[in-house]
């Protein structure tokens, strides 16, 4: 059963329970006060009739006639003539047993000798009969009378018709306004449960792959609340899958490329493999053909040592150390002094800045990276800089050339994975295609970021700009 | 001979793609540069150009696409790439080229499609004259000291197979194959004894070497 038939039933259920067992007690009361009324009515007419007759009774006893009894049913019919025009039936009794009777219906079939008065004692009984409703009241005259009493009957019958007429109004109006209700409470339900509706839908769209799917959010209820939560969610998971495309992306692009730069040295390998082996060489092509061999297969060797740091740049964990800078530029100058001879560069070191807290190895690597690109970029008698400072409280590594610089369209691609500036001239160099994809992989293990700025023929200046660390990482290198 | 435009950035197959068809008598240009070999081949068209999809200046693709459009001068063209996608050898195919050759590539199956695509698209008879020996490929005819050679057929299809891979040293597999086709199932001494007859009917005893564990070479000079 769906929630909102669940609310509908039980809503209604409660509603009718509550609203007709207040009808009904409504109804109760009121004819309870009816009838109560009625009959203190009654007994007063009885009281006052009584009273009267008795009166009458005395009269004619003074005149002590022996027309005693014609006078007493003269008066008899007086009163009832004049009551019955009121509704009201009477019955005169002397001993208990009936001396006139205007009840249209014989007074014993009526059960009214049950009715027992003592003396100063009045009952009243209601009795039902089906051509009217009876209320009876039955008590004895005054003294010196007591042997004779008095029934007086009153018809109520109208006023039970009004009450059926009542009771009827009632359940037509209790139809009606459940019917009503019911109408409405539908309305509200659905208008109500439409966030929910709404939700659903979204999750079942998002579930069938429409990542993208949201929910509006109307108002400042619950429903929002969920609505606004799911839609975050629903953001979340979109922006992972994005972020997980994209890495698939990436790396089947890197895969791709990679096959690309293996198939050109391994065609010159196996092709020279062949020639030697088919032709008929002389010492010249001989030297040639090995050679080519040779230096193709060192690229291979290189790309392969370029991947294995890569790969065990992603595995290994990063130290955060004190680094003195000095040692660590002097360190990355020896390393680079055949480099920089062959070209006669010159290397200026400028380390404003003295410490930073970094891996000191990755730090290193990084640094010759760098600076192996620039002495590749420089042309012969170029000047290389390598320098730190602060700038707005990050501690920066600058390398700057003044080599033959980069346009605006190659900058942004020279970190993806074998992108070169110049492919002829980046192999002959023996580049792998991989030193800056390699290097921006360092710089994110150092928390650093890679920044390029260039101009074609100006030179080129990369920084590394160290991002801030909470201090408690931070541990002596000494 | 054919004139042969290599157009390729990476200098050692450029120069061994020279060498190899400079060994079946091609004489070739290298060049590694794409719009250096636009305008040399608008230049001097060559018979055949051999060319790189991804060069610096221009690409292989494009430069096919300017020849095309130049038309007077319909210049066949082979791609070697190391691209290998379907897509890739589509769009090769349907820009024009005749053939798409993927790197790495076996330099006897880069000399069949040389030979295959000099053969649709060049007009020349097709002889070769070695020693007193004289070979008319398109009329399958052979001269020996001006007098007729007969010739088997299967004799006639290894001479051509030697003749068009001269100087190249081919297996008794490679020759079985190319000379009598893959179904075929007899066995390494029918290429020997072929072989024989081939050394005696044209006085080839010093031209076709036997070449330590592979198989013979048919050795023209170079």
């Amino acid at each position: 059963m769906r929630f909102w038939q669940k609310a509908f039933l039980l809503t209604l259920a409660l509603f009718l329970a509550a609203f007709d067992t207040g009808i009904f007690l409504t109804v109760q009361t009121t004819f309870r006060r009816n009838m109560d009324g009625e009959r203190e009515r009654s007994l007063n007419e009885h009281h006052f009739i009584t009273a009267s007759m008795a009166r009458d009774l005395y009269a004619i006893e003074q005149r002590a006639s022996e027309n005693a009894d014609r006078a007493l049913e003269s008066l008899f019919s007086g009163y009832a003539a004049y009551y019955r025009e009121k509704g009201v039936y009477l019955e005169l009794r002397k001993e208990g047993s009936p001396l006139y009777t205007d009840i249209p219906a014989s007074s014993e079939e009526l059960g009214v000798p049950k009715l027992q008065a003592k003396a100063g004692e009045r009952t009243t009984v209601i009795l039902a009969e089906d051509a009217g409703k009876l209320l009876f009241v039955h008590g004895t005259l005054a003294e010196p009378f007591g042997a004779y009493s008095l029934v007086y009957a009153h018809d109520i019958s109208e006023l039970l018709a009004d009450q059926k007429r009542l009771n009827g109004l009632l359940i037509a109006i209790t139809i009606l306004i459940s019917i009503l209700l019911a109408g409405s409470l539908y309305l509200l339900l659905m208008r109500l449960l439409r966030p929910v509706r709404d939700l659903s839908q979204a999750a079942q769209r998002i579930a069938q792959g429409h990542i993208e799917e949201r929910v509006g959010v109307v108002g400042h209820d619950e429903f929002a609340e969920l609505a606004e939560h799911f839609n975050k969610m629903a953001d979340q998971v979109q922006s992972h899958i994005r972020t997980l495309e994209l890495a698939a992306e990436q790396k089947q692009q890197f895969v791709d490329n990679l096959a690309h730069e293996l198939r050109t040295p391994l065609a010159a390998i196996s092709g020279y493999a062949d020639y030697l082996l088919r032709a008929a060489v002389d010492e010249e092509e001989r030297y040639m053909a090995t050679n080519y061999i040779l230096s193709e297969s060192r690229r291979l060797q290189q790309i392969s040592l370029k991947l294995l740091d890569l790969a065990l740049l992603r595995q290994n964990e990063v130290e955060r150390v004190e680094v003195d800078l000095e040692k660590l530029f002097r360190q990355a100058e020896e390393t680079l002094r055949p480099k920089l001879a062959e070209k006669r560069l010159t290397l200026l070191l400028t380390p404003q800045e003295q410490r930073v807290t970094s891996d000191p190895v990755l730090l290193e690597s990084l640094l010759i990276n760098l600076l192996d690109n620039a002495c590749k970029a420089c042309f012969p008698d170029g000047c290389i800089e390598l320098s730190s400072y602060v700038d707005q409280g990050m501690t920066v590594l600058a390398v700057r050339d003044d080599g033959c610089g980069m346009t605006e369209e190659q900058l942004p691609r020279i970190t993806e994975p074998f992108y070169r500036v110049d492919p002829s001239r980046s192999r002959k160099q023996g580049g792998a295609g991989l030193g800056l994809a390699l290097s921006r992989q360092i710089a994110e293990r150092l928390n650093a970021l890679l920044d390029f700025a260039s101009e074609p023929g100006a030179g080129t200046t990369v920084s590394i700009r160290f991002l801030q660390l909470p201090d408690k990482l931070v541990k002596s290198s000494q | 001979m054919a004139k042969i435009m290599i157009v390729e950035d990476e200098p050692s197959l450029n120069e061994l793609i020279r060498r190899n068809l400079a060994l079946v008598g091609h004489e070739s240009t290298c060049i590694h540069d794409g719009r250096l070999a636009l305008e040399e081949a608008r230049r001097e068209p060559p018979d055949l150009m051999i060319l790189d999809v991804m060069l610096p200046g221009m690409s292989g693709f494009d430069i096919l696409d300017r020849l095309v459009k130049d038309s007077h001068s319909r210049i066949p063209v082979i791609f070697l790439t190391a691209r290998d996608k379907l897509a890739d050898r589509i769009k090769g195919l349907e820009s024009g080229a005749d053939d798409y050759i993927v790197k790495p590539f076996e330099t006897l199956e880069l000399l069949a499609r040389v030979e295959a695509v000099l053969r649709r698209t060049r007009k020349h008879t097709r002889s070769f004259v070695l020693d007193e020996a004289e070979i008319d490929m398109e009329g399958r005819k052979a001269l020996y000291r001006n007098a007729p050679v007969e010739l088997a057929p299967k004799e006639f299809e290894l001479l051509e197979v030697l003749i068009l891979n001269r100087n190249l040293a081919l297996s008794r597999d490679k020759l079985l194959e190319l000379a009598w086709g893959y179904e075929y199932e007899g066995d390494m001494r029918t290429v020997d004894v072929h072989i024989q007859k081939l050394r005696k009917k044209l006085g080839w005893e010093d031209r076709i070497q036997t070449v330590y564990k592979l198989g013979y070479r048919l050795e023209a000079g170079k």
